[in-house]
């Protein structure tokens, strides 16, 4: 190798390594809020507004978008202790981890030492995002409600009544399927998990969806596994449905293609298709006797964790809790959902909502019953079995008993 | 006496000779230290602590559990696993035959011109650099039932749509666009390789009379065999990892039927979140490669070839 | 053997010569016509859409060029600091191009031209190295970085990426090195040169397209991986341009326009070092050192 060539490697190895800070308190911060995020915007406000109220506290914004490399080095950072100080974590099932770890406050005791911060959530909202152990760890800002999305302008033109019941909604599939337009778009073959979640819910009933699959195989879920079978060979869902996802599924939806999709608040916006579309969301069909027509899956399932040792930390400890309150205090809540048009976590009503996004908030004051989604109450490696399952399922190559059999299994070993 | 210069040419040194010094071990030492240093931290290290892990069942990496041999039982038991070795190694045949070989047949190709030598040199290489997630997208948008680019045409012509990634046709679907996407990388080995063959060899062939075939079949591909060996490594290894195409396209379905190896231990690490048992599956995918390759050596020969 | 000089007869074979070349060429320029057209109209998709709106793909995901709107290169130049990253990528591709040629070199010289026990050994080694999945090395190599302090700068990504393409590196020019003829070796020997001088005296420059090849897939493994940036390098101010391919997505839908212009984005200095360094594959710098 020539000289020239290792004098530059030199150089740069010493370039590399780099980034060294100045002796400010610096607080490392990791959220969902990045890229294409709708409030990743307001949050880098938050974030600005609270740099400039603070000059002495540096802050590094690791935000990005919430992929499975990013959930791998959040979970080693808290298995390894190198943990971000405020950290954006789920509150469900995969909170375990981050939970178990040891390294996250619980928060309890903080929020009742700061009540004007603490009356700035609803009572409802911290009970949803308690550990099993009673504590809280993580705040919420903004949830989610789903439902089944249609596109009013095919509802119209075809004149087809709005499903509330099961008969409407196999009408529904007939009319559409006879007029060459899809029904309803699903990823069921890669992510059914809200067709999932309404099939059971909207069959067996709030206290059925909820009761998990450790203490034993209940019947309701069978039922709603086979109301999708059901649905499958109706002709409800397009032809390629056991090889797509999510975004295949909405894609056909904001093409027009299709008339309905079962999704959550997060996708109204991108349904529309930049106004294409004149969509509503209301609540899945009752389909069974035990169901519910009003019955919604909603609520609160991620939250802003604070890690145990910058709480313990002296010199962090101030300017850490003072960025939590900042990040999850009743104004960033309502400014959050304003832009991402979610469930505000405090007593707030988001200004400025699209019609679609009103008719949701609507929809979630009228439902009798909210319950988490399934994932929320069974472990990760027995849902990620049932979501794999249903394509097996819908097509009749294995019964429902069969692969809720199999779930079951693993659930238990898992616990 | 022309004949007998071509003869001479042709006749490779089989072993590899050189000079033997009494320092030469800690030269050896020396020239491979470095390498051998980062291997050990970076790959070595960390699989042997997998290979630790496949005795423990653990979910999200945290308290795992000693369970012996467990993870391999349910290894050779889990019929998903088995598919997904008989369609690896479908892939793995059809990415050596015609990966390899339009590597080596358009690398000769470009070779054997005089225009266009760089144009084509360079678009070769573009849907290398091209990410996964956009070219997964594209397939998805070409083989989409509905709105599909396939079907269109079919459509225009009057034909009825095919439902393209179905059971029987999804491995298919999805090798197609994986092995299309690097044929570029092994053109570019194999154009390498045909730079060390002195153009003074091609000059005699010429005068002997030899025709365009035999140049290639003579002269070219006899001394490339040790790089082209490399190039079938790369593509059995390489195809043992295929991963991210099959994930964007079909995820492995429908009903695992293009579920490959790669797409298996991701979905067992990744989605059900079973480490110990992702882990034994890279052991198995480790172990099988070895095998193959070793396999495949014997069934070669791993002679190296000089020009002398 | 004597003919008589028959002008009719040359003519014909003249003819013939030609028929028979163009016939050839003539296959051989409509094969690589027809692969390149597979390999251009992509890129060129890519890059029409990287003009549009997500509405319009969506819409039409295969129409002609219908608007020239650069307001996908605005936002991509809002969501990350294109400079920064571009800088960020090339010390980090940059500097683990150098070390895997350097070691890359040193280790496939030593395969390829000496005999030793463990040879066999090493290259079971390299095979298996070739297999090892991201994920069994992500959460040991994280640790490591974890307890030396160095996660978020830009060794972090340096190191792992020079083990990882050092195991191609040593394969490829074990391989070319081979085959170069021992007889210059063992005259080198004999004039009094070391080890050392007779590798980079000889070796490396012979071995100038492979040491080519090898740094355009370095650079290229190196700059586009985005699963190792998203772990090893958090920190925003220190991330390569590839992470911008994470930006465009979430599950409030993925912006078709942006992750189109994001893969422009990133695929450029790409394509820059390929075309930089392909210039080095190519014949006759052997041709005084492998004797023909």
């Amino acid at each position: 190798m020539k000289k020239s060539m290792i004098i530059v490697l030199a150089m740069l190895l010493v370039l590399s390594v780099g980034v060294v800070n100045a002796g400010a308190v610096e607080l490392r911060v990791y959220s969902m809020f990045s890229g294409a995020d709708p409030a990743s915007g307001v949050y880098e406000e938050l974030i600005e507004e609270f740099k400039a109220e603070h000059p002495e506290v540096e802050i590094v914004d690791e935000s990005a978008t919430l992929d499975e490399s990013v959930k791998v080095r959040i979970e080693n950072d808290f298995a390894s202790g190198n943990e971000p100080d405020i950290t954006m974590y789920f509150t469900d099932s995969q909170a375990k981890p981050i939970v178990e770890s040891g390294r996250v406050t619980p928060l309890d005791e903080i929020l009742a030492n700061s009540p004007e911060w603490k009356n700035g959530f609803l009572d409802s909202v911290l009970e949803q995002v308690k550990y099993s152990d009673g504590n809280i760890y993580a705040l919420p800002i903004t949830g989610f409600y789903e439902g089944l999305i249609v596109n009013l302008d095919l509802f119209e033109e075809h004149d087809v009544k709005i499903p509330e019941t099961k008969e409407e909604l196999f009408a529904a599939v007939e009319t559409f399927r006879a007029n060459d337009i899809v029904p309803m778009a699903a990823g069921l073959g890669m992510t059914p998990h809200y067709n999932i979640e309404h099939s059971i819910l909207k069959v067996g009933g709030a206290a059925a969806h909820d009761a998990g699959i450790a203490d034993e195989i209940n019947p309701m879920w069978v039922d709603g596994l086979n109301h999708m079978q059901e649905l499958y060979e109706a002709d409800a869902f397009q032809k390629d449905t056991l090889t797509q996802d999510w975004s295949g599924a909405r894609q056909l939806f904001k093409q027009g293609r299709a008339a309905m999709l079962v999704e959550g608040s997060w996708a109204i916006a991108d349904a529309q298709n930049e106004g294409a579309n004149r969509v509503t969301i209301v609540p899945y069909p009752k389909v069974g006797e035990n169901g519910n027509q009003s019955d919604l899956i909603a609520g609160f399932t991620s939250g802003m964790y604070l890690s145990k040792e910058a709480y313990n930390d002296d010199e962090k400890q101030e300017a850490v809790v003072e960025l939590l309150k900042h990040l999850t205090s009743k104004e960033a809540i309502k400014k959050i959902a304003e832009a991402n048009g979610g469930l505000p976590a405090a007593d707030v009503t988001p200004a400025g909502l699209s019609k679609p996004y009103q008719d949701g908030l609507e929809m979630f004051k009228n439902a009798d019953h909210v319950s988490l989604p399934i994932d929320a109450q069974i472990q990760r490696p027995a849902w990620q079995t049932l979501v794999d399952g249903v394509a097996y399922i819908v097509s009749g190559r294995r019964s429902a008993e069969d692969i809720l059999e199999t779930v079951r299994e693993i659930e238990l070993q898992t616990r | 006496m022309r004949s007998g210069t071509y003869q001479l040419l042709l006749t490779f040194s089989l072993e590899v000779e050189t000079i033997k010094f009494k320092k030469d071990k800690k030269v050896i030492f020396f020239f491979l230290l470095p390498a051998l240093l980062f291997w050990s931290i970076f790959l070595f290290y960390p699989i042997l602590r997998s290979f630790y892990k496949t005795f423990f069942f653990t979910v999200h990496n945290i308290n795992p559990e000693f369970i012996g041999f467990g993870n391999y039982i349910k290894l050779f038991n889990d019929p998903v696993v088995w598919l997904a070795t008989k369609n690896t190694f479908i892939f793995m045949i059809a990415a050596v035959v015609f990966q390899v070989g339009l590597g080596i047949l358009l690398a000769i190709f470009v070779d054997l011109i005089k225009y266009g030598k760089n144009f084509f040199r360079t678009t070769f290489f573009f849907p290398i650099v091209l990410s996964a997630a956009s070219l997964g997208l594209l397939f998805r948008l070409l083989y989409n039932y509905d709105a599909g680019l396939l079907n269109s045409v079919l459509k225009f012509f009057d034909m009825d749509p095919v439902l393209w990634l179905d059971a029987s046709k999804a491995l298919a679907m999805v090798m197609i666009p994986t092995i299309w996407q690097y044929v570029g990388f092994y053109f570019v080995i194999i154009l390498t390789a045909l730079t060390k063959i002195p153009n003074a060899l091609y000059e005699v062939a010429r005068l002997e009379g030899a025709t365009t075939f035999q140049r290639v079949t003579k002269i070219t591909l006899p001394l490339i065999i040790q790089d082209i060996r490399v190039t079938i490594v790369l593509a059995i290894t390489g195809t043992l990892k295929v991963f991210d195409m099959v994930w964007m396209i079909t995820a492995g379905g429908p009903f695992d039927s293009s579920q490959v190896l790669g797409t298996y231990m991701y979905s067992t690490v990744f989605q059900r979140r079973l480490f110990g048992y992702g882990s034994t599956i890279a052991i198995f995918i480790i172990v099988l490669g070895v095998v193959v390759t070793s396999l495949t050596n014997k069934f070669i020969g791993d002679k190296d070839v000089t020009i002398d | 053997m004597k003919t008589k000089f028959s002008p009719k007869k040359v003519l014909n074979k003249v003819q013939d010569y030609f028929i028979e070349i163009s016939m050839t060429k003539f296959v051989i320029y409509m094969v690589l016509i027809a692969w390149a057209s597979t390999t251009i109209l992509p890129l060129l998709w890519v890059a029409n859409n990287s003009f549009r709106t997500t509405t319009q793909i969506v819409d039409a995901p295969f129409s002609l060029p219908d608007s020239f709107n650069l307001a996908n290169y605005v936002t991509a130049t809002e969501r990350i600091n294109i400079l920064n990253s571009y800088k960020n990528s090339l010390i980090m591709s940059g500097t683990t191009v150098l070390l895997v040629l350097l070691f890359g070199g040193m280790a496939g010289y030593a395969m390829s031209r000496f005999k030793f026990k463990f040879r066999g050994f090493i290259n079971k080694m390299i095979v298996v190295a070739l297999m090892i999945p991201a994920f069994v090395t992500v959460v040991p190599v994280y640790e490591i970085f974890i307890d030396l302090g160095i996660v978020n700068t830009y060794l972090a990504l340096i190191l792992p990426h020079t083990a990882g393409n050092l195991v191609f590196a040593t394969m490829m020019l074990s391989a070319y090195m081979s085959s170069v003829s021992t007889e210059i070796e063992e005259a080198a020997l004999l004039d009094g040169a070391t080890r050392w001088q007779i590798f980079s005296r000889i070796f490396v420059p012979i071995s100038r397209p492979a040491f080519a090849t090898v740094g355009i897939f370095t650079f290229l493994w190196s700059y586009n991986d985005l699963f190792s940036a998203l772990v090893f390098v958090p920190n925003k101010s220190v991330q390569p341009i590839t992470v911008l391919l994470n930006q465009v997505k979430s599950q409030y839908g993925t912006d078709l326009g942006l992750q189109a212009t994001a893969v422009i984005v990133t695929v450029i200095p790409v394509l820059l070092v390929y075309i930089i360094l392909q210039k080095h594959i190519i014949k006759g710098l052997t041709q005084g050192a492998v004797k023909g």
